[in-house]
């Protein structure tokens, strides 16, 4: 894409704060004009042949009148939402954001990749019988993210809780004296701006990788991460409304089963590492997740 | 090379510079950050910085110009060793012996005299351990403990392009744990036969988030080797270890760019050394006190533009006390003028006259020089009778009649059969001051560099070495610049230009080219150029030994210097200097999980200075040549979580010629001459080790094979050894602690390098505890 193209979407997304709202089957919420979200809504209204339009949302709400459906895109656009007739569906928000709404919504799109995906990801990359490190805030922030007991016990997954010590470092030395690899579970407060320098740093410089928690830590430093681009999404809300609005079936909240697996090139050179080719390995965990 | 360097100096400043390609080559596209951050304006506040930079990651393997062996502390564990010089087995084309006079593990690649460890440049986190004074690494003496080191790196080659001189055969890198790594209590106790005797405890805190603290303590002591005629567990050898010191590791966040690692250390030690000669009374023991303070500033001006200043300052005390007894004609004045005039003379007069002056023709010939009846001439002759052939002018002369008239006790010479008893101290007291700016930008994708300014101050006092103090100033600004004109091509030029007080400026260049065959695969080849500067000992000694509160003598004083001596400005040395070529393979294959590093190289060395330097060493030159030719091979093979294996294995073919006239030597003489920098060295070697763990238990297994050993000897050596280490690692809630045991079989019992070095028994067996909380 061009940045001539960019900028052009861009205006286009701002021309819609001032201008008339057009009579759209799909609006989109966005807490402030984002690029992305234009280009979703053009995606989606190609795919599904569907007039949309895209609405910054504010504290005074939000105009939904004719449309088919609502799509609430962000974790911010989601606190400003307020439950109407037409359905909604969230989209960038993660699981833990949208557990408050989910009898409003009529289904969700989580942005983070499930941390079971992770798990899989970091066992092709470093092996079979290689302990799995994760760090968590506590037993039960993990059990809500989907690795409870008997999954990290399947899944060769070691936690280690920081309630269990007095801070972050004395966890991270125990986990990577112990574990081949840090799988990132999806947590921005412990995975913060501020986390990811000591974490990365500490980790590397035992020669541990670090993967996920999603695409945005790939350029920090860490190694792998599976994910999903503007495509995936497109491709999995144009599911999503398309069984709804046509079908009238609802599809329940769930991780985008449309991914790519991505690579720091530059780490895994750096940590001398041999990566599989980051295209099969996304199929062959598809594939596996099919089943 | 010049040529090639100012070519490589053009093509990376005038050719290409960074504005021409474009400042943005690193930033990501604006796509990508459409694509790849999709989630970035839902789920974070603040942008995710980038931590692991292009400046701040390590070169990958198959991008290092140059052969690397990296130990990590995984390894260490896994082989229970109990020093650094026994790592050094592991690594290809590297031996490890003892020096006879000092006492001192020696360690050497591929080839270098045993007794003073002056090759390989030693640093930990960056700060040399090379002594200022008389250069050396004294193995005991580095105050660091295996359980405080990360990772060491060996650059197996000469790299004084990066590290400076006397990274002449090699370079030894020790990186430390940063405090945050080690958080805790670690406890270890190990004990075993041949006096193994060591602990070490090590707590590290958390003084604040943004700093971080260890406490690190060990003591550490054996007997040493059993002697030559040792069985069934004797030790019949003097040589025993005991060494004990302290450190402190700071680690401190300044902001979100800037961090700031400091370190303070104290050391003692005493090693036992063997008696010189007959003269010595009791034992010259060594008695070290050492100290340092590092600190290093680190500083990421941008995500490709990375900084760091480090300043250290270490002082290596050192006091040897004797007490001997000789000729006391050997401390008369006139012996000491006469030494400097004609040594040889000097060491007939002053320690030959007490066995024959009782001969009757010897006391007339003492009686005539004395009264100055004989001429040169005659006394050149009447020598020459005893089996002394020497040369004899009329001013030595005089010094002889002087040295005889002070015997003479009114009746006859008797006196120079006398012996005096007196004490002497080898007291040395070296201290370093170094200062170093490294600058480490990536300009672009096709160009970084590693440029830097260093100032070292060698400061050294001894009244017995030095004759007082001595200084040393060395300046030194090196580059290095790797370029990427295409893909698969990664070219390192660099150099480093010396100035120094003691030693002539010099330039030493380095050009590598690697061919990048995937991404964890490449060819390279390397020519290296580097040099060893002599020593202060070497260059500029005032070495005399004092005799104090010397016994009742005819010369009746108290205190007077041994005539034996060196002077200042006495030579002038050359740099040693090697011209290294190697062809080098490295791949990583993932499946199986394959590392695998061989080269084959020629080494050129010049100017060597393979003569001990003692008290009596007075020719001493530089004028050795060697040239070394051989292959080596690295091979570690991960198998599953479970398993590895560490193989390496090393030809070298070493052939010296001595420096000198060499005509009239005897096939034996020559031999001893070259074998002074061939002992250490095996023609073939293997070493390989077996790591598995099942469960709470884990095993290695090491086996070292040394072939034609110490070559030029009659008999070559066969030098075998296995080595197995068991451990089992425990865990109750807060505390892991672990057992193990060490078990050492030697298969030959032939001694090391000297006589003396063998044990008694075949098992060396120790065992180990250790507690983490």
């Amino acid at each position: 894409m061009t940045l001539k193209r960019l900028l052009t979407l861009l205006l286009l997304g701002v021309g819609f704060l001032s201008g008339p709202v057009l009579a759209a089957d799909v609006v989109f919420l966005s807490h402030k004009p984002l690029p992305v979200v234009t280009e979703l809504a053009r995606q989606i209204g190609q795919k599904l042949g569907l007039q949309t339009a895209v609405q910054i949302i504010s504290d005074s709400g939000f105009n939904s009148d004719g449309a088919r459906a609502v799509v609430v895109v962000g974790p911010q656009a989601l606190a400003l939402w307020t439950p109407g007739k037409v359905p909604a569906v969230a989209i960038f928000v993660s699981r833990s954001q949208v557990t408050n709404s989910l009898e409003s919504l009529h289904s969700a799109l989580y942005l983070e990749p499930p941390v079971t995906r992770q798990v899989a990801l970091a066992r092709e990359v470093v092996g079979d019988d290689v302990p799995i490190g994760m760090l968590a805030q506590s037993k039960s922030s993990l059990s809500v993210s989907g690795m409870g007991r008997n999954t990290q016990r399947e899944l060769g997954v070691r936690p280690y809780y920081l309630d269990d010590y007095s801070d972050i470092n004395r966890a991270l030395v125990d986990l990577l004296d112990e574990c081949e690899v840090l799988v990132g579970q999806y947590d921005t407060e412990l995975y913060s701006a501020e986390n990811i320098k000591n974490i990365l740093i500490t980790a590397y410089r035992q020669n541990r990788p670090l993967i996920g928690p999603s695409s945005a830590y790939i350029r920090a430093g860490a190694l792998a991460t599976t994910y999903s681009d503007l495509e995936d999404v497109a491709t999995r809300l144009a599911e999503i409304l398309d069984a709804g609005l046509r079908h009238e079936r609802w599809l329940s909240p769930g991780y985008n089963p449309h991914f790519k697996v991505r690579y720091n090139e530059q780490v895994a050179r750096s940590l001398n590492l041999v990566l599989p080719n980051a295209k099969d390995l996304a199929e062959a965990l598809k594939r596996r997740e099919a089943k | 090379m010049n040529k090639f360097s100012y070519l490589y100096a053009f093509l990376v400043f005038g050719g290409l510079s960074p504005y021409a390609i474009g400042q943005n080559a690193l930033e990501p596209g604006i796509e990508e950050a459409f694509s790849f951050s999709l989630d970035a304006p839902f789920a974070h506040d603040e942008d995710i910085p980038i931590v692991l930079t292009a400046a701040r990651l390590k070169q990958p393997r198959a991008e290092v110009p140059a052969s690397v062996t990296v130990i990590e502390s995984e390894q260490i564990d896994a082989w229970g060793v109990r020093s650094l010089q026994e790592l050094m087995r592991f690594v290809p084309g590297m031996f490890i012996g003892h020096g006879d006079d000092e006492n001192n593990a020696s360690v050497a690649y591929h080839a270098s005299t045993p007794n003073i460890m002056r090759r390989l440049q030693v640093l930990v986190d960056g700060r040399s351990v090379f002594r200022a004074g008389i250069a050396s690494v004294i193995w005991d003496d580095i105050p660091v403990a295996l359980e405080d080191i990360q990772r060491i790196e060996v650059t197996r080659g000469p790299n004084s392009a990066t590290y400076g001189s006397n990274s002449f055969l090699g370079v030894i890198n020790i990186v430390t744990k940063h405090p945050k790594d080690t958080l805790g209590t670690r406890i270890r106790y190990r004990n075993g036969s041949q006096g193994i005797d060591d602990t070490f405890l090590s707590h590290s805190w958390m003084g604040s988030e943004k700093a971080s603290y260890r406490l690190s303590a060990r003591l550490q002591a054996d007997d040493g080797f059993d002697g030559k005629n040792a069985e069934n567990g004797d030790d019949e050898y003097r040589d025993s270890r005991r060494h004990g010191f302290v450190t402190l590791t700071h680690g401190r966040t300044l902001d979100s760019t800037s961090s700031l690692n400091v370190q303070l250390g104290i050391k003692k030690g005493h090693t036992d050394i063997r008696k010189d000669g007959f003269a010595d009374q009791i034992y010259p023991d060594q008695k070290t006190d050492q100290g340092y303070m590092w600190a290093k500033y680190q500083k990421e001006f941008s995500h490709s533009h990375f900084g760091h200043f480090q300043a250290y300052w270490q002082y290596d005390r050192r006091r040897q006390d004797n007490y001997a007894c000789v000729p006391t004609s050997s401390f008369d004045p006139a012996a000491y003028d006469l030494y400097r005039l004609n040594p040889d003379l000097a060491t007939t007069v002053a320690l030959g006259m007490g066995d024959v002056i009782a001969l009757p023709e010897v006391q007339q010939l003492v009686q005539g020089v004395a009264l100055g009846v004989v001429s040169p001439e005659m006394f050149e002759a009447a020598l020459l009778q005893l089996d002394v052939e020497v040369d004899v002018t009329e001013q030595e002369l005089g010094l002889v009649s002087d040295i005889f008239q002070s015997a003479f006790n009114g009746t006859d010479f008797s006196n120079l059969s006398e012996e005096v008893c007196a004490n002497s101290d080898r007291r040395i007291s070296d201290e370093r001051f170094d200062f170093e700016y490294q600058d480490t930008k990536r300009w672009n994708k096709y160009l970084r560099t590693v440029a830097g300014v260093n100032m070292r101050r060698d400061q050294v006092h001894s009244e017995t070495y030095f004759g007082g103090k001595e200084n040393n100033d060395t300046y030194r600004v090196f580059l290095n610049a790797e370029l990427r004109p295409f893909d698969k091509v990664i070219i390192n030029a660099g150099f480093t230009q010396e100035w120094e007080d003691d030693n002539d400026k010099v330039f030493s260049p380095r050009l590598a080219i690697n061919f990048l065959l995937g991404p964890q695969q490449s060819i390279r080849l390397v020519r290296s150029e580097a040099v060893r500067s002599p020593d202060m000992l070497e260059q500029n000694p005032n070495y005399r030994l004092t005799g104090t509160s010397m016994t009742e003598n005819y010369l009746g004083v108290e205190e007077s210097v041994y005539f034996m001596h060196q002077w200042p400005s006495s030579r002038r040395l050359d740099h040693e200097k090697i011209v290294s070529h190697e062809l080098g393979y490295y791949a990583r294959f993932g499946n199986p999980d394959i590392e695998i590093d061989i080269k084959v190289y020629h080494e050129h060395m010049t100017q060597l200075i393979s003569d001990p330097i003692s008290l009596n060493s007075l020719d001493i030159a530089s004028d050795t040549q060697m040239d070394v030719e051989g292959a080596e091979m690295q091979l570690n093979w991960r198998v599953g979580q479970r398993n590895w294996v560490w193989l390496t294995s090393a030809y070298v073919n070493a052939d010296v010629v001595p420096g000198g006239d060499l005509t009239g030597l005897s096939s034996q003489q020559l031999r001893d001459k070259k074998l002074s920098e061939l002992r250490l060295s095996a023609q073939d070697s293997v070493v390989v080790s077996w790591h598995h763990k099942a469960g709470l238990f884990s095993g290695t297994l090491s086996h070292f094979w040394y072939d034609a050993y110490n070559p030029l000897t009659n008999d070559p050596n066969r030098y075998r050894r296995y080595e197995v280490n068991l451990r089992a690692d425990m865990d109750f809630g807060r505390y892991s602690p672990w057992f193990g045991v060490n078990w050492q079989r030697l298969v030959d019992p032939s001694p090391l390098v000297y006589i003396n070095q063998r044990y008694s028994e075949e098992d060396i067996i120790f065992l180990q505890a250790g507690l983490n909380f």
